[in-house]
Order: C-alpha cells, then sequence, then structure tokens
C-alpha cells in the first residue's frame, strides 16, 4: 500500500515537473527581430537576461540563422534537445530560439534556448515532442523573421519586436497584414512593435524608413486588404510604433470588442483607404491620418474612448475626427484637424479639444467641431479649450439648441463660413482675430510674431515639441589640442559633410584619432524658442568589427567644448551604422539659447578609439545634429510624420517616455 | 524749378502705378455681391441662380455657362460663390475651371495646384506629365473619370473609384473601386439616425462584394440628407 502510494506521488511529481517544462514559454524579455528579407522558418528572437547566465550571443539581429539542423531529437515530453553527426549548437546559443519545422513527433514551432549542456544538448523552454520520441528534427536557430504576423500568436507579455523597414503585406487568405491577438500589460510587461530603419542598429524610423504595412497584396494597385492592423477582442497592452499603415479596401485600424484593449499607436500614419480606424480605448500619438475615402475615424459605438495626441488629421473626404458614441470620452490633444470634405471634429458628447485647430473644412454642412447629442436636452458636455477653429465651411463650432453643458472658453474664432458658433455660448475669453499661420498650406500652423492670438495670450499651454536640425555642412577641422584624443590624424575630413558613402578615415591602433572638430551647421532656431534637448548622430564604420568605438563626443558651444561627454563603448561594426548621442530632453550639461546654436562656433567634436592593438582603418560617413526647442507660437503638423527631408522635425520619440502611455489618458 | 518739380511728380506717379500693380487683390476686391447679382472687377454683371443645398442655406450659383472654360474673370465670380458668400464650400486653394459645382459629392472641376492635397469629389485637371505625391482624389461613384491628363504619376494618392488610364504610373496609390448601399436605418429618437450601410468592393471578376457593414450616424434632416447623398443607388 504504502509502495502504491509512494509510486503514485512519485508519478504525480513528475508528472507535474514534465508539465511545468513542457507549459514554459518565450521569456517575457524576448526581443524579436523582423525584416522582409527574413524568413517564416528562423528563430528570429533572442533573450538578454537568458543569453547574459548563459553566455549567449544575440543571433537573431541578422537576416540568416546562425545555425541549421536536420539531426535533433528529444524523448517525449523533454525538455532536453539533442543532435548529432555534423549538426553542433554553437556556444553562444543560450537565450536564442529554434524554429523546429518538422520531423518525426516534432511540434513545428518556435523555442527558446535555456541552456546548453554541450555542443550536442541543449534545454528549450518547451517540450518540442509530445506525441512520441522526436528525431530527425529540422530546425533553424537565429536569424530575422519574415513578418511580424509569423510571430504575432507567439510573442509573450514584455516581448519587443523589431520590425524593419520595408512593405509587409498580407498573409494567405488573411483580412489583415497584422492582427494583435496576445495581451502584454498595462504596465511593466507591454508588448512592443517598434519600426526601425532597415540597415540601421535600429534607429527608430520616420517618414519613408517607416515598416509600411500595406493592403495591396497583390500589388495591382487596388486595395485587398479590409483592414491592416487589427487589436483582437480584449487584448490589452500593445505598443506600435513607427509603421505606415495603408492601403485598405475597408478600414485600417480595427478594434473586434469593445471592452478595454489599452492599445497605443505612436509616430504611424494611417492613409490612402477608405476610413482611418474604428475602436475604442486606444491611444494614438504623433500620428498622421490623411486621404481617406470616408472619415479619419469612423468609429460608431456607444463609448468610443480614446484619446489623441499631437495628431494631424487631414485631407479626409467626409470629415476628420467622428468618433461617435453617447458617453463618449474622446480627447483631443495639440492635434490639428484641417481640409477634411466635411465636418473637422464630431461627437455626440464629451469630445475634449484641447490645444488643437480645426482649419479648412470644407462643404455646405461642415462645422470645424459638430456637436450633437442623442441624449435629450442638457445633457452632453462640450469641452474645448484653447484651441482654434479657422475657416471652415458653416460655423466653427456648432451645437445643437440646449443639449450641451458647455466648459468652452479660451479658444479663437476666424473667417468661419456662416458664424463662428452656433448654439454654443462664447467664452469669457474667446476671441475672433486672423491667427496669422505662418504657412497653413504646407502644415506650419504657428502664428507669426504680431498675430492676435499672440496679444490675446495665445496659445498656452501649447504643447507642441517642434526640433531643428542641420546636416553638417560648415566647417571640419582636427585637433591634438585634447589630450588622449592625439594620436592619430584623420585623411579627408570633410567627407563627413554628407552620407554618400565617401569617409574621413583613421588608422589607430591601441591609441585615439585627432579630435574630428565640425562647427557652423548653420542653424536658424527662432530667438524666443527655449532648447529642450541636442541630437548627435555618426554614421560610421571600422574595417573589423569589435574594435572601434566613439569614446569622446562633446558639444562646442562659443567655440570651445562643452558640457557632457556622450562618448560610448559601443564598438563600431563592419557595416554604416549610425550612433546617436544625446536625446530630445537633455542639453549635455551645458546652457544653451538659440543665440549659441546659431552661432557659427557651435558645434561638435569626437574621437575614436582602438582597443585591441590590431592596426584598424576607422572611417566616418556622416555627422548630423538636431536641436529639440519648445516654441510656445509654434504648431507644426511635421513632427515625425512624413517628411522625406526634414531631419529638422525627427521628433517622434520627442514627448516623453514612451512605456508609460499605456491606459494612461484613456478618456480623458 | 518748374521743371524739376514735374520731373518729381511725374515720378511720384510713375512709382504709385507701379506700387498699384503691386497689390495683389483678394477675391472680395475683385467681386461684389450687388442686389442678387455679381459684378466682377470689369464690372460685369452676373445674375444669379439659387440651389438649395439644404433646408438652410441656398447656393447662388452665378448663371454661367457650366461646360465652357471659365475666364479669369469669370473663374474669380464662381470662385467667390463658393467661398466668399455664406458657406465655404470648397477647400480654400482650389480655382475652379468651370461653373459646373453641384454638391459635396460633385464639387466641379478644377485646376490642380501643389497647394491642395484634397481633391475629393471634384474633377481635377492636371498638367501632362505632372508628379502627385500625397493627394486624395476619392470619387462616389466607381470607375468615374474625374482626372483629366496623360503620363501622370501618382505617389501614395488615394484613387479610389478613379477611372485609371494607360498612360499613368502609380506607386503607393490605391485604386479600389467601392460602393456604399444603404441597408436599413434606424430612428434613434431626438433627431439622431443610423443608416446601416453595405460597403462593397470591386473584385478582379469586375463583381462588387460586401466586405463590411459600415453605420453613419446622423443628427437632423439636412446631415441625414447630405449621408443618403453619399451613397450608391
Amino acid at each position: 500500500m504504502w509502495k502504491r502510494l509512494t509510486t503514485l506521488i512519485a508519478i504525480i511529481w513528475l508528472s507535474c515537473g514534465l508539465t511545468n517544462k513542457a507549459f514554459a514559454a518565450i521569456a517575457a524579455t524576448t526581443v524579436w527581430e523582423v525584416r522582409t528579407t527574413g524568413s517564416a522558418t528562423n528563430g528570429g528572437g533572442y533573450d538578454s537576461v537568458l543569453g547574459t547566465a548563459g553566455s549567449g550571443v544575440d543571433y537573431s539581429n541578422q537576416q540568416d540563422p546562425q545555425e541549421s539542423y536536420t539531426t535533433l531529437t528529444a524523448a517525449q515530453s523533454s525538455t532536453t534537445v539533442t543532435c548529432s553527426g555534423a549538426d553542433t549548437f554553437a556556444a553562444g546559443i543560450v537565450g536564442n530560439i529554434i524554429y523546429i519545422a518538422s520531423g518525426t513527433n516534432f511540434t513545428a514551432g518556435w523555442y527558446q534556448v535555456t541552456a546548453r549542456t554541450s555542443s550536442t544538448s541543449i534545454t528549450v523552454d518547451t517540450a518540442p515532442a509530445t506525441t512520441g520520441a522526436g528525431s530527425s528534427g529540422v530546425g533553424n536557430m537565429g536569424g530575422a523573421v519574415d513578418h511580424p504576423n509569423t510571430i504575432s500568436t507567439k510573442v509573450v507579455a514584455g516581448n519587443t519586436i523589431y520590425i524593419a523597414g520595408g512593405t509587409y503585406v498580407k498573409v494567405g487568405a488573411n483580412t489583415y497584414v497584422l492582427n494583435l491577438t496576445i495581451s502584454g500589460t498595462n504596465g511593466s510587461a507591454i508588448i512592443n512593435w517598434i519600426g526601425y530603419i532597415s540597415g540601421t542598429a535600429r534607429t527608430e524610423a520616420t517618414g519613408d524608413d517607416r515598416a509600411r504595412f500595406d493592403g495591396d497584396s497583390d500589388t495591382d494597385g487596388a486595395g485587398d486588404t479590409k483592414n491592416i492592423l487589427t487589436v483582437a477582442a480584449n487584448v490589452i497592452g500593445n505598443v506600435v510604433y513607427n509603421v505606415v499603415l495603408t492601403r485598405s479596401s475597408g478600414t485600417v485600424l480595427y478594434r473586434s470588442a469593445t471592452t478595454l484593449q489599452g492599445f497605443v499607436l505612436w509616430n504611424s500614419k494611417l492613409s490612402d483607404s477608405v476610413s482611418g480606424l474604428d475602436g475604442d480605448d486606444m491611444i494614438l500619438w504623433n500620428c498622421e491620418i490623411s486621404n481617406m475615402s470616408s472619415k479619419g475615424d469612423a468609429t460608431w459605438g456607444t463609448t468610443a474612448v480614446k484619446a489623441y495626441y499631437y495628431c494631424y488629421i487631414h485631407d479626409n473626404s467626409a470629415g476628420g475626427l467622428y468618433p461617435i458614441g453617447d458617453a463618449a470620452g474622446v480627447s483631443c490633444y495639440s492635434c490639428i484637424v484641417e481640409s477634411n470634405g466635411s465636418h473637422g471634429v464630431a461627437s455626440r458628447d464629451q469630445l475634449l479639444f484641447y490645444s488643437s485647430i480645426s482649419y479648412n473644412n470644407t462643404g455646405y454642412l461642415s462645422d470645424g467641431y459638430n456637436f450633437y447629442s442623442s441624449r435629450g436636452s442638457g445633457l452632453g458636455c462640450l469641452p474645448v479649450w484653447n484651441s482654434m477653429f479657422v475657416g471652415n465651411g458653416r460655423y466653427g463650432l456648432s451645437s445643437q439648441s440646449g443639449q450641451y453643458h458647455s466648459v468652452s472658453d479660451y479658444n479663437l474664432y476666424y473667417g468661419n463660413g456662416t458664424s463662428d458658433l452656433n448654439n454654443a455660448v462664447a467664452g469669457a475669453h474667446d476671441i475672433t482675430t486672423d491667427p496669422l499661420f505662418v504657412d497653413p498650406t504646407n502644415g506650419d500652423f504657428t502664428v507669426q510674431l504680431g498675430s492676435g492670438a499672440i496679444a490675446n495670450g495665445f496659445p498656452n499651454n501649447w504643447l507642441w515639441r517642434p526640433g531643428a536640425g542641420a546636416s553638417f555642412s560648415g566647417t571640419v577641422a582636427t585637433s591634438s589640442a585634447t589630450s588622449p584624443y592625439d594620436d592619430v590624424d584623420w585623411t579627408n575630413p570633410k567627407e563627413i559633410k554628407a552620407s554618400d558613402n565617401v569617409y574621413a578615415t583613421a588608422t589607430i591602433n591601441n591609441n585615439y584619432t585627432y579630435t574630428g572638430v565640425c562647427t557652423n551647421f548653420g542653424f536658424s532656431i527662432p530667438t524666443d524658442a527655449t532648447i529642450k534637448g541636442v541630437v548627435v548622430k555618426i554614421e560610421a564604420k571600422a574595417a573589423t568589427a569589435a574594435r572601434v568605438q566613439i569614446p569622446y563626443v562633446k558639444l562646442i558651444k562659443t567655440g570651445s567644448a562643452s558640457g557632457d561627454n556622450k562618448g560610448t563603448t559601443t564598438k563600431l561594426t563592419i557595416g554604416d551604422v549610425i550612433y546617436i548621442f544625446g536625446d530630445t530632453t537633455t542639453i549635455w550639461g551645458n546652457t544653451l539659447t538659440p543665440s549659441d546654436i546659431n552661432a557659427s562656433n557651435f558645434g561638435v567634436e569626437f574621437s575614436c578609439q582602438e582597443t585591441s592593438s590590431n592596426n584598424t582603418v576607422t572611417k566616418i560617413d556622416n555627422i548630423t545634429i538636431t536641436v529639440y526647442y519648445d516654441l510656445t507660437r509654434n504648431y507644426k503638423t511635421n513632427i515625425g510624420v512624413d517628411q522625406d527631408d526634414n531631419t529638422a522635425t525627427t521628433g517622434g520619440g520627442g514627448q516623453g517616455g514612451r512605456n508609460a502611455r499605456i491606459g494612461a489618458g484613456i478618456g480623458g | 524749378m518748374r521743371k524739376l518739380i514735374l520731373t518729381v511728380g511725374f515720378l511720384m506717379v510713375m512709382a504709385s502705378a507701379c506700387f498699384a500693380q503691386d497689390i495683389k487683390l483678394t477675391l472680395k476686391d475683385k467681386v461684389k455681391m450687388e442686389g442678387n447679382t455679381y459684378k466682377d472687377k470689369d464690372n460685369k454683371v452676373y445674375a444669379i441662380t439659387e440651389v438649395p443645398l439644404i433646408s438652410t442655406y441656398v447656393y447662388k450659383k452665378p448663371v454661367i455657362s457650366e461646360t465652357k472654360t471659365l475666364t479669369d474673370s469669370k473663374k474669380d465670380v464662381v470662385e467667390f460663390s463658393l467661398k466668399e458668400n455664406g458657406r465655404k464650400l470648397v477647400h480654400k486653394e482650389l480655382r475652379h475651371v468651370k461653373n459646373d459645382y453641384k454638391n459635396d459629392f460633385d464639387r466641379g472641376t478644377v485646376e490642380y495646384t501643389p497647394k491642395c492635397r484634397n481633391y475629393s469629389f471634384h474633377k481635377v485637371i492636371i498638367p501632362d506629365g505632372t508628379t502627385v505625391r500625397n493627394a486624395n482624389f476619392t470619387q462616389k461613384e466607381p470607375h468615374t473619370p474625374a482626372i483629366q491628363g496623360k503620363n501622370l504619376a501618382f505617389i501614395d494618392c488615394n484613387l479610389i473609384n478613379i477611372e485609371i488610364d494607360p498612360t499613368w504610373i502609380m506607386q503607393g496609390s490605391n485604386n479600389c473601386q467601392i460602393k456604399r448601399i444603404k441597408k436599413s436605418e434606424k430612428d434613434l429618437g431626438n433627431g439622431i439616425k443610423e443608416i446601416i450601410i453595405s460597403h462593397q468592393v470591386e473584385g478582379k471578376d469586375g463583381k462588387f462584394t460586401e466586405v463590411s457593414e459600415d453605420v453613419e450616424t446622423t443628427y437632423d434632416a439636412d446631415s441625414y440628407n447630405l449621408a443618403i447623398l453619399r451613397l450608391n443607388k
């Protein structure tokens, strides 16, 4: 009896152990790599936490798999995998993911290496053979996957997926390009989908460098995909950055349920489709919605809760923002809604329009903001604050008589077709004056000096954070005046003025280059701006990888190196990579005024170091500086969105820490 | 001395004449409303036809041929009627070449200008060989020949329901053909109505298939009529 009981306990214990192993999962801190040149049968992911503990090397951030296998074996329900013959497991395999494509009793899928026992034996997160002993397994370790949807059901909360620039279309009979079905959290374990510039060290993309999710899968010029990005029912905690969602035959961004979803779209563009989005419980940050045949936001439902920050909604045929729903809670901060073919904004309840502009929305029934409540007289709320309504078809701000509680004030109205207000009570501090936009035709809604908006205190509290930048076209010099950066002078230093694969070079051997001294960038930042941050980008490479670093990067102010050294110990690779120093919110320990930066003696100096005692040719292709500043009268549409040649405003990530944003602000 | 005064006076007159030529006249300077007529800058008078667009607004359309290409003076009159006489019916940067505006979904024939990206429901004349980027040419009815011009290139444009000319090049643009047909409607009270719409896309076989069901919400008779006007029969 006792023997049977202990045997039973042992079996239960063993079963529990196997079960736990069999149902482990991809690590939360795993980072995935997606490239158009990748493969659906590549490993695609790497976890640096596992890797660090097990001497792993990231083999996912490359096009091809590091190793391919044909002799994988695994006992039934065991997480131990072995190989034989010509197959071996690399020393750096821990943390990487193997895609097992086929084999006797193997379940095809992704398996993460959690330990390496020998060159022929590893442990993976989940038992790959559950129906019998696995043999003749075929798989790949490392290498990028080919499409974000390839791994969309495999990612787990906390994962980051880097998506290289390029075009991604729907797979097979899908009605979407990417369907988000796995939840992150609204806190520390968000799933981040990040578009980056192809060929760079994951530099976040803007403009045409962003990954393009395209609805024209058969390239006949007509969108054949119903939705481009969908969020499945009740999925929360996903953030998508830096993508272009375009050419849908229906709605570009679609959510399939009305419960809390906590979805964020960041620095992205929705364009050239029927309608922009239909969905609740989401945040759009620094996004552009344009050229829709219907409406930018065509959400219909009972809640329609969402928030727009710094968004640009324009040139949609049948209206800008139409999030229609009773008791809605839509917040619209620092947005521009212009040149739509009907109302700029329409709402049935509580659409907060704060520090925003509605301009040139035309048609015989088109208002800058149209409010109508279906909840009966006296119900509904019309919160409009610190905003401008200019040149719209009918009214600037229109409501149904007696059907709202107005909390509107500090607004500017000018040049609307019939009148500025209709059934809406003017705020005590409203003004009617030409705002004198600088160039609204080209998206520059900065008000000129002398604008009545400024005289009346507009636009107080506007949150826009434009940047100004310049590629280097000024003066190049080299210097040995700063120790220890005084060993080797640069050859052809002037070649750093353009990213053209013509280089300034220096051969260094366990020593430093002279400093490259770059000044006179030609900035013309308005004198009433406040400098917020400075970003220096250096495009560089070395003849051999892992030998050269850029340990010294300092700003030059009034002709002298000044402030913090932002150098790095990251080693150069053999291919051109843009290395980034500083960020949008720091000024390198300096005090900087527009005059300092506009001066011809403002710039940056740097030095490279070789650390391996091998003569290594070091090459610099290009240097740029971007300056981020705050100009309270400035209101441009081109932050981070689709400006082909505008390094001046690459501010997509410039508005604060992004992981903190999920779940914040929904519902105003 | 007298010669000097005359010379100075002559120069002042010439300078003021030159200055006057440099002044850019606004539309309101060039066109006036007098009674129930328009008068252009040459004092030519145009009678008006009243076109009711909604219950509360009548478009005062100048009596000018709808098919002939407009002269500059007539362009001014038509532009004034569309933008400066009660409501702003069309994009501020657009200039009509024909007097053929009818309603929000048939907005008339205009010149192409890079200053405008939204040509929805307009016919537009684009100079041959032009490259157009990021513009919206949406039409209500499928296969509408709304764009005139040869050897055009469209990059990242919305060409939904546009009939494509074989000489055009399209890159990143969307040439879906779409019908939107009313299926039913609900009255929610307080003047609110919901129109249920069949959203249909043309397949390679030329047949239209419903891919989704959309809802259009309207809040009064005018907005309801406008929504219905946009639908296909």
